[in-house]
């Protein structure tokens, strides 16, 4: 009896609460692309209803529903699918304050850029009572972006990275066969026009993008590479080492096409790949879509990468956000002189490690061979801005036998060797 | 406590929960998969089989005259709502000679038949698409090339066989009924006009591509026609053409091919909608007006609350999303995004109306020696009471004026007016005349009429011109027509104007009220009608003309409705009928 009574309360209070709440009441939104590099476009469901008149009035229900989408779309934004922009603890109690001032028509309105003139579904539901609308909206994704930042509810992405930035990208096409990625960049005009898309999209959100247009000197690091046990050739992997991006993406194109009436229709297919450069961990994949059109490749190929990389976007924010936390990331390899017997050799990795644990505030071991050691740490910013920072202090606080020289250094990747004084 | 045997269990029931709710969200998806039909209406692929089946035995069309069908309904069924791509030769060719050996099929034959040749040969051009993607031919060139390899083993070209990939529906026309009629009895033996009436129809039927293609018969429409002409061959055509017509309108009727569309706009009584001359919309159709509404048992039906006629036709051919406007007749709670769905019709009605009329004869004698008739009428003021049967044909699209309307039609009546005939020198001495108590009054016409709607009522005007017969009867006549019976008429030209006032109880039925005049002014213009020849008779007595007029008012009721489908047609009508004149 007391737990009916409980229940009863507890269903009678949520009940008043969720009345009066200005949130949506639906949560049904399906992301269909990303438009631009500030707008996705997304079909949200909204459901109307009329307390006022006994029977419902059709203009009453039908302006209920249509506010009921438009909150849900940019709910999705916020809260829902698989990348919100609100995404951790902190941020989510910070909106929560915030939440019924937010969802308030009026604000919401200032976030849709474009709603479409017809409803994709209409239905009354639950005997006429209620009725379910399914609309298509362009929801400015920067602008909303801005507001939290605005609110405190999100911090700026420059604060974020604090003085290092935002993560520096590499884009590639994905290489099949002898071909080279840089070759291929130049013989097809499809990958190019999506390196192009890539660029211009990361770009307007500030990102520093590298498209190698050049084969990179990657052979030394081919060879030191090759020096590592279960070391894999994978092309993109080492242009980005080499390169030093945080991130690389790899991508590939494909354009279907079928008979339509008396037209030949196209649609644009983009799979989009991020890795983290230091260790080629997959930080997401997703593929996009254009819709079948009459037009040329090359805006098929747009539409198609703008659905695909926003959502890899948001992934490689996450992980930067969370990267970010533990400091900066290099990865260095250091190969020790084969003039130094197994036994000195070890000594010496051993020193290498000791003041890897001294310059960063974490560490990680990928592999530690007879005379290769992998190491993937993260150091702080403030004392550390570059990778040659780093190289000095090894330099200077190195203890083993022999001496630390420099193979190779980029923005990530620290290539050393000790060899004999 | 959960004792280890039911933790262990739990997870299983949780399992079967599981289970049942995604089987609940599951029927849940099919039964709201009808939510897909709430949208615009999308144009369809349509393809035909160029060959007439007869679904009944003893039917034997000569080939000019089969020809001659199979154009009329595949002109009938080429309408703008739809795409066409003509089955390759190939395809149709094993149905054709199969056809043509069996003789006449009835129709669950013709099915069987369909499945085993022309279905076999499509789902074999629906495979490719099967086979492309099971092949992961992702490119342009590898599909083009597999698609010609595989047009070349099936005997057609390339172009064919997506064009059959592309085509969603096909539509098979059938003759079930032929029959031509002369005469029924003695006395229509001599009779020169032949009739012919034909049914016949379309089974429809989905082509469904995807990784089960197969050939799903969908509906199967039926429509007469039926014509009278001196010329068989004309009859017949003539025939055809109402039934295809009619095939048109059943055609439009099945719901994948109603026009339907969201209403843009919403403006006091007026609506906006994306609809327009692509889609092969026409001022003054028929649209009802609601909403898809989902009952509590989940069912999901159109919900009607009112109806509206096209007002203006935008030209979408070129850009698309241009509106089209409609004017609303019976209005309901709308509001923006509501539906409209198409109510098909011919844009022909059928009116009735049953009046009173002036009716004026001053007395007065008919002579004519050579036929041997005097005829004396008496005087008569008053009314007469008739009915008229009018067909109105809209005319919208040609004068781009809302309900405009070109009047076909014609009346019967009866006055009670006082005749005798004299049709013999017996007659005359012995004064046994034929006497007539009442003549019958008729009158054929042709006019104009427009409508002004205000909400469900509709003020009309409409002015008509045509001819009034008033006719007497001589049972027995003199020996110039052998005894049989004979009927002498006096005919007037003249003029008739109506105002009225209806009322629209549904979207296809008015019903109202109607005041006119009428201007037949007297004429001595006689005719005798014997047999089925009518001949003008002199009246040798111009001194004492009897003066038979109508020029006064005349009100009546109005009923008119508009039929889906009429087993004749209107215009072969109007042509015989000035042929007379």
């Amino acid at each position: 009896m007391k737990k009916i009574l409980f229940m009863a309360t507890l269903f009678l209070s949520t009940s008043l609460v969720m009345g009066k709440s200005n949130l949506p009441r639906s949560r049904e939104v399906v992301l269909l692309e990303s438009t631009s590099p500030s707008e996705v476009m997304v079909r949200a469901t909204g459901y109307g209803i009329d307390r006022k008149h006994r029977k419902p009035k059709a203009k009453v229900l039908d302006k209920s529903a249509n506010t009921d989408a438009m909150k849900a779309a940019v709910w999705f934004i916020l809260l829902g699918g698989s990348d919100p922009l609100i995404q951790t603890d902190e941020e989510r109690i910070a909106f929560e304050k915030i939440q019924k001032e937010f969802f308030i028509k009026s604000n919401i309105r200032n976030f849709i850029a474009w709603e479409a003139e017809y409803y994709d579904k209409r239905l009354k539901i639950e005997g006429g009572k209620k009725l379910k609308i399914e609309k298509t909206y362009r929801i400015n994704k920067a602008l909303i972006t801005e507001s939290l930042v605005n609110k405190g509810v999100l911090s700026e992405e420059s604060t974020i990275a604090g003085s290092v930035g935002l993560p520096s990208i590499m884009v590639i096409p994905e290489a099949k066969g002898e071909t080279a990625p840089i070759e291929l960049l130049k013989t097809d005009p499809n990958l190019k026009k999506a390196a192009e898309v890539i660029e211009s999209y990361l770009t307007v959100r500030k990102y520093e993008v590298i498209v190698p247009e050049q084969q990179q000197v990657i052979q030394k690091l081919t060879a030191t590479q090759y020096a590592l046990e279960g070391a894999e050739e994978d092309y993109g992997y080492l242009l980005a080492l080499s390169i030093g991006s945080d991130v690389y993406m790899s991508y590939n194109v494909s354009i279907e096409s079928r008979m339509l009436g008396s037209s030949r229709v196209k649609k644009g297919i983009v799979a989009c790949r991020a890795y983290e450069t230091t260790t080629g961990r997959l930080l997401g994949t997703e593929t996009g879509y254009s819709h079948e059109r009459l037009v040329p490749d090359a805006v098929l190929i747009e539409e198609a990468m703008n659905d695909a990389i926003d959502k890899v976007l948001s992934r490689i924010m996450n992980y930067w956000k969370k990267d970010l936390k533990q400091g900066i990331q290099y990865k260095m390899i250091v190969t020790v002189s084969d003039v130094f017997n197994m036994d000195d050799s070890e000594d010496i990795i051993f020193s290498v490690s000791d003041v890897v644990k001294k310059v960063s505030k974490t560490y990680k071991e990928n592999v530690v061979a007879d005379y290769t050691y992998d190491v993937q740490f993260w150091c702080n910013p403030e004392q550390y801005r570059s990778s040659t920072d780093i190289y000095r202090y090894f330099k200077k606080n190195y203890k083993g036998n022999g001496e630390v020289k420099k193979v190779s250094i980029s923005r990530k990747l620290i290539l050393l060797n000790v060899v004999e004084e | 406590m959960i004792s280890k045997s039911d933790s262990e269990l739990l997870p299983q029931k949780n399992m079967v929960w599981i289970r049942k709710i995604f089987f609940l969200i599951f029927i849940f998806v099919l039964v709201s998969s009808g939510f897909a039909q709430t949208g615009k209406y999308t144009r369809k692929s349509i393809s035909y089989v160029d060959v007439l089946l007869v679904t009944k035995r003893g039917i034997h069309l000569p080939d000019r005259n089969e020809r001659y069908f199979l154009s009329a309904i595949h002109d009938g069924i080429k309408i703008a709502r739809f795409d066409y791509n003509p089955l390759p030769e190939k395809v149709q060719s094993s149905f054709k000679n199969s056809y043509s050996m069996g003789g006449s099929y009835s129709e669950s034959e013709i099915g069987d038949l369909i499945d085993e040749t022309i279905a076999s040969e499509l789902i074999k051009i629906l495979d490719v698409q099967k086979e492309i993607r099971a092949r992961n031919l992702v490119t342009e060139v590898q599909k083009n090339s597999f698609i010609v390899l595989k047009a070349k083993e099936m005997g057609i070209t390339a172009e064919q066989l997506e064009q059959v990939m592309n085509s969603s529906y096909l539509y098979v026309p059938f003759l079930s009924k032929y029959k031509v009629e002369k005469g029924k009895d003695k006395k229509d033996e001599d009779k020169k006009e032949i009739t012919v009436s034909i049914k016949g129809g379309l089974i429809w039927y989905h082509l469904i591509a995807g990784d089960n293609p197969g050939v799903e018969k969908i509906e199967k429409i039926v429509a007469r026609g039926e014509a009278s002409d001196e010329n068989h061959n004309s009859a017949f055509r003539s025939a055809a053409q109402t039934l295809a017509m009619n095939l048109q309108v059943r055609t439009r009727e099945i719901d994948i091919f109603k026009l339907q569309s969201p209403i843009a706009e919403v403006v006091k009584r007026n609506i906006r909608f994306p609809l327009g001359k692509a889609e092969g919309i026409k001022m003054d159709e028929p649209f009802f007006v609601g909403e898809w509404v989902e009952s509590n048992d989940g069912k999901i039906r159109f919900e009607k609350s009112g109806f509206v006629r096209v007002g203006t036709v935008t030209d979408n051919r070129k850009s698309a999303g241009q509106l089209s406007s409609a004017w609303a007749i019976k209005k309901g709670d709308w509001v923006r995004g509501m539906m409209i769905i198409e109510h098909p019709r011919l844009g022909i009605d059928i009116a009735v109306k049953p009046r009173w009329f002036t009716m004026n004869i001053e007395e007065g004698v008919v002579l004519n020696t050579d036929k041997e008739f005097l005829v004396y009428f008496d005087d008569y003021k008053g009314g007469a009471i008739g009915i008229d049967m009018d067909i109105q044909w809209n005319i919208a699209q040609f004068t781009k004026k809302r309900q405009t309307f070109f009047i076909l039609g014609g009346s019967a009546g009866a006055v009670p007016i006082n005749s005798r005939i004299y049709d013999s020198g017996l007659d005359l001495f012995s004064n046994t005349p034929t006497i007539n108590r009442v003549a019958g009054v008729f009158h054929g016409y042709v006019g104009f009429m427009k409508k002004v709607y205000l909400g469900q009522f509709a003020l009309h005007g409409e002015g008509l011109a045509g001819i009034q017969v008033l006719s007497i009867y001589d049972f027995h006549s003199n020996d110039y027509y052998e005894g049989e019976d004979v009927t002498i008429s006096n005919n007037s030209l003249g003029l008739r104007f109506n105002l009225g006032l209806e009322y629209a109880v549904n979207i296809d039925c008015n019903v109202g009220v109607f005041a006119g005049f009428n201007l037949f002014p007297p004429m001595d213009w006689w005719t005798v009608k014997y047999d089925e020849d009518e001949v003008d008779m002199d009246n040798l007595v111009d001194w004492a003309v009897p003066k038979i007029y109508s020029f006064g008012p005349t009100y009546g009721f109005y009923i008119h409705f508009s039929p889906p489908t009429l087993p004749f047609n209107p215009v072969a009508i109007l042509q015989s009928k000035l042929k007379i004149f």
